[in-house]
């Protein structure tokens, strides 16, 4: 199903909270909803489910204004960060019960709903633990019972709202894979609040960022990570360095402007008079690259840096802590001034 | 050399002592504070128990029997049972809807509506009483326009019902409240999201989990509804056989020298409170399992 915001303000006790956010979901398409706690990406969520009315704008599904229909009409399918399963039934009434609601007509007959359940249960990897009760289930299962359950009544769309959050790191990266693929293999629409960057690069097709009720940017993970239309979208995937523009520019010397260089673009070598030098500080381990956190010590410019440099780079290197090295900057962005707040679309 | 061994030896030995006196205390720490919570208990609780059985039975168990099927005692039991059949649905109804609104909602006035219904708590019983003779007695404020109806309130059934009702509101409410508050509104939301309506959602979703709760709040209504003395001795008129419940039957008999009759009726309002707390320990062990 295609969805379609258009303007939605809301405002809790007169602090806005969404401040006229527009944009289209195609069907089929993940979308990753991040930004900072009080962006305002819950309250989105929640005003998609028919939880929260907009003050204005509306929400359109396939066209027609969600805002008519009740939230039982709506269909929607919603997995809470702190799953709501139903403690007092099994996890089969758990994923039963939006079939067994519906209304007269639409009640289909209780072969069916274990058929479907069944079914169900299977896709999250669950089958043998349909007469557990959700007290009995770890977090990553109880979260698989919430998907399967919200799966039940074939919703319109899937919302999640930090889905994998009170989840320990193993098994969210294990859920986000069997997530991913099951969206994908059901063809659903599918919303995922976050503010874990790294949970938003993972799994969406496009990520919405959030920032202070606007949206910040919005486009493809890797279209955000190397296009950022702002400093604060810049920020907030991956880490970056904000250095005086003067290292670069010469002529800048004496202003405040900045330049923005990503972790991976500054450059190590081993340290020679007559260049920038920085001090080895911390050294992180990271997989295929080395995470080392640098004190500048240049007369351009001193302070903090963060590099990531590749583990076979930093291994032919031979340093250590405490060790001085050489940088220097292989790509930056910079950034026009702006007004504050103004939403840009890329 | 044996000096010294003697010395080491004697040390060894004092550590010991030491460490068992300390052992000691810890050991007689805990005795002790059990062994003073029981002779308060005994004291406090049991004594008064075993006296009211003890008096009843004075006059050996045919007289205690006897007593209790004197018509009088019989119908203060009536009277008893019948309040509480009355009272306890009626607070327990208003009570699972009051903390449902209270609990999972959050609106204007929520604040007030909370402390109104603590109102009974902080009342007197006996001021509550006199609220009721203030309006519906002869000189109260509807006395007038009830006497020309002929409807008796004060002095008479429904006097004692609107007090019992009066006193025993908040306790089924305030039972439930701090649960439904503490389990917030995403099973709800959930329940509504997957198409169940409101009601199905109280039925089948907030209700079932609220059952022990409950049960431990309507019973705690019913002890206090059969328990009542105050605010029902101001509106009761104490007409014999007619509007006596038990525990003002105790008083009665009490201070008719009767005290053997007197301590006969107590014990059956301590049987039932002992049943009630039995019944209550179940709930309450549900509850928490």
């Amino acid at each position: 199903m295609k969805i379609s915001l258009r303007n939605i303000t809301k405002a809790f006790a007169k602090t806005p909270v969404l401040r006229g956010v527009s944009c289209d979901i195609d069907q089929g398409e993940f979308v990753t909803l991040l930004g900072p706690s009080g962006c305002g990406k819950t309250t989105l969520l929640r005003i998609l489910a028919g939880l929260e009315n907009p003050d204005q704008g509306s929400v359109l599904f396939d066209g027609f204004d969600a805002g008519q229909w009740t939230i039982q009409e709506r269909r929607v399918g919603f997995v809470f960060q702190h799953y709501a399963l139903f403690p007092h039934l099994s996890v089969y009434d758990n994923v039963a019960f939006g079939l067994r609601m519906r209304s007269r007509q639409q009640r289909v007959a209780e072969s069916l709903v274990k058929k479907r359940v069944t079914e169900l249960l299977q896709l999250v990897q669950l089958g043998e633990f349909t007469d557990r009760f959700p007290q009995q289930l770890s977090g990553g299962q109880k979260q698989r019972v919430a998907v399967a359950r919200a799966l039940a009544i074939e919703p319109r769309v899937l919302l999640l709202d930090e889905p994998f959050g009170a989840l320990d790191v193993h098994v969210r990266q294990e859920l986000r894979g069997e997530l991913r693929k099951l969206q994908q293999q059901l063809g659903i629409t599918c919303l995922l609040v976050t503010h874990d960057q790294d949970e938003a690069l993972a799994m969406s097709d496009r990520i919405m960022l959030l920032n202070q009720g606007l949206i910040e940017q919005i486009g493809s993970p890797d279209h955000i990570y190397d296009n950022p239309s702002s400093i604060f979208a810049m920020n907030y995937l991956g880490a970056v360095n904000r250095l005086p523009a003067h290292l670069l520019k010469p002529e800048k010397l004496g202003t405040e402007e900045q330049i923005f260089v990503r972790a991976h673009d500054l450059e190590l070598f081993p340290a020679v008079s007559e260049s920038q030098q920085a001090q080895i500080q911390t050294i992180v381990p990271r997989g295929g690259f080395m995470q080392l956190d640098l004190l500048a010590l240049g007369t351009l410019f001193s302070g903090p840096l963060r590099a990531e440099i590749p583990r076979d780079r930093w291994e032919s290197l031979g340093l250590d802590r405490g060790h001085l090295v050489s940088w220097k900057i292989k790509a930056y962005k910079d950034f026009q001034p702006r007004t504050q707040n103004e939403p840009s679309f890329a | 050399m044996q000096d010294k061994a003697v010395t080491a030896k004697y040390s060894l030995a004092m550590k010991d002592s030491q460490r068992m006196s300390l052992a000691r205390l810890h050991k007689w720490v805990p005795a002790l504070l059990l062994g003073i919570a029981l002779i308060y208990f005994a004291l406090v609780l049991v004594l008064p128990l075993v006296t009211v059985l003890a008096e009843a039975f004075a006059k050996g168990v045919p007289y205690y029997f006897s007593t209790l099927l004197e018509s009088e005692a019989l119908k203060a039991m009536q009277l008893t049972l019948l309040m509480s059949l009355l009272v306890v649905p009626l607070n327990a109804g208003f009570g699972v809807a009051a903390a449902w609104l209270l609990g999972k909602f959050r609106f204007p006035g929520r604040g007030l509506i909370i402390t109104l219904i603590d109102l009974p708590f902080s009342v007197s019983p006996v001021v509550a009483g006199l609220v009721f003779v203030l309006l519906f007695g002869a000189q109260g404020f509807f006395g007038p326009w009830l006497q020309s109806h002929d409807i008796k309130i004060i002095f008479a059934l429904p006097g004692i019902w609107l007090s019992s009702l009066f006193v025993t509101l908040p306790f089924v409410a305030r039972e439930l409240l701090p649960l439904l508050e503490s389990q917030g509104t995403d099973q709800e939301e959930s329940a509504i999201m997957l198409g169940a309506s409101g009601w199905q959602t109280f039925r089948f979703i907030s209700l079932p989990q609220m059952k022990w709760a409950l049960i431990h709040g309507v019973i705690l209504c019913n002890a206090r509804v059969m328990g009542e003395f105050g605010a029902v001795s101001v509106v009761s008129g104490h007409i014999r056989g007619q509007t006596n419940t038990l525990p003002l039957l105790v008083e009665i008999l009490y201070n008719e020298y009767q005290f053997t009759a007197a301590f006969a009726a107590a014990s059956v309002l301590a049987l039932l409170a002992l049943v009630t707390l039995v019944i209550k320990r179940i709930a309450v062990r549900h509850n928490h399992g």
